[in-house]
């Protein structure tokens, strides 16, 4: 992250833009890995539909939160973007919108997930909310082609030669690998503390704990007939 | 604010959210292992 820091700062200006176009080498690589980390929740959410396996419910999970993470980074640095190049912090660009749809779509996945607590109805409604969600990634990333918008289409992904210089291609592949290791630790993480959670889980359904009711007492009928005596 | 200033404004939010992330993400490992041993000791 430091050296991917350090090269996208040395970079000359660029012609139009100058050295805001230096956004790029964090917009991007944030975009790409939530669009990563959706991949690997339809993935995970399949599986576990396909096996029943509940760790590939932990992976997309833990990939879900790490991708609505990321989203909503890409959408404020897009922001911070904006507002010195297009004048404005936001507009209703069809871009700029369906990012945010996906992000609050994949906010619905977290919030799913933390509303059920029976851990196989869990893994089976985030499985097939995880398959159907990613949808929002084709209409994110082609909507720049499908409809004219203030924002810019792809600058690698066109079709046709990159129309980007080489020291910048270089610059955004050493962030886009930075920020790709970043995604590898954090998921290791994320699937960790699932583990430690479900076993939390366990515990507690092993546990003997106090019900509502063991607080109230039968009431005692023979004093009650004794006292009306 | 000119542009060194946007730009260092952008990385600071993106450096500092992923550190914020990181470090709230390595908290909650440690209050859910910390609970654990709770239960089960």
């Amino acid at each position: 992250m430091m050296s991917s820091l350090v090269i996208s700062l040395l970079l000359p200006p660029e012609q139009i833009q100058g050295h805001l176009s230096k956004m790029l080498f964090v917009h991007v690589p944030s975009i790409y890995l939530a669009y990563v980390a959706f991949g690997v929740t339809l993935v995970g959410s399949a599986a576990y539909l396909a096996t029943k396996n509940l760790k590939w419910d932990r992976l997309a999970g833990a990939s879900g939160e790490v991708g609505v993470f990321f989203t909503g980074l890409a959408i404020l640095l897009g922001m911070t973007w904006a507002k010195p190049t297009w004048g404005v912090w936001w507009t209703w660009d069809a871009r700029l919108v369906l990012t945010a749809v996906m992000f609050f779509v994949y906010l619905s996945y977290v919030a799913l997930r933390r509303a059920i607590p029976d851990r196989v109805m869990r893994a089976r409604r985030a499985g097939v909310f995880g398959v159907l969600a990613i949808v929002q990634i084709p209409l994110v990333h082609f909507s720049v082609i499908w409809w004219r918008t203030l924002h810019q289409p792809p600058s690698l992904t066109r079709p046709g030669p990159i129309q980007m210089d080489g020291p910048y291609v270089a610059a955004l592949l050493v962030a886009v690998m930075a920020f790709t290791l970043l995604y590898v630790v954090l998921i290791n993480r994320r699937i960790e503390l699932s583990k430690i959670e479900a076993a939390i889980e366990d515990a507690f359904l092993t546990t003997d704990t106090a019900v509502a009711g063991a607080a109230v007492s039968a009431p005692r009928f023979d004093r009650l007939e004794d006292d009306d005596v | 604010m000119s542009e060194w200033g946007w730009v260092a404004f952008g990385f600071s939010v993106a450096y500092g959210s992923v550190a914020l992330y990181v470090g709230w993400t390595a908290a909650r490992v440690r209050r859910a292992n910390r609970l654990l041993k709770d239960l089960t000791s």
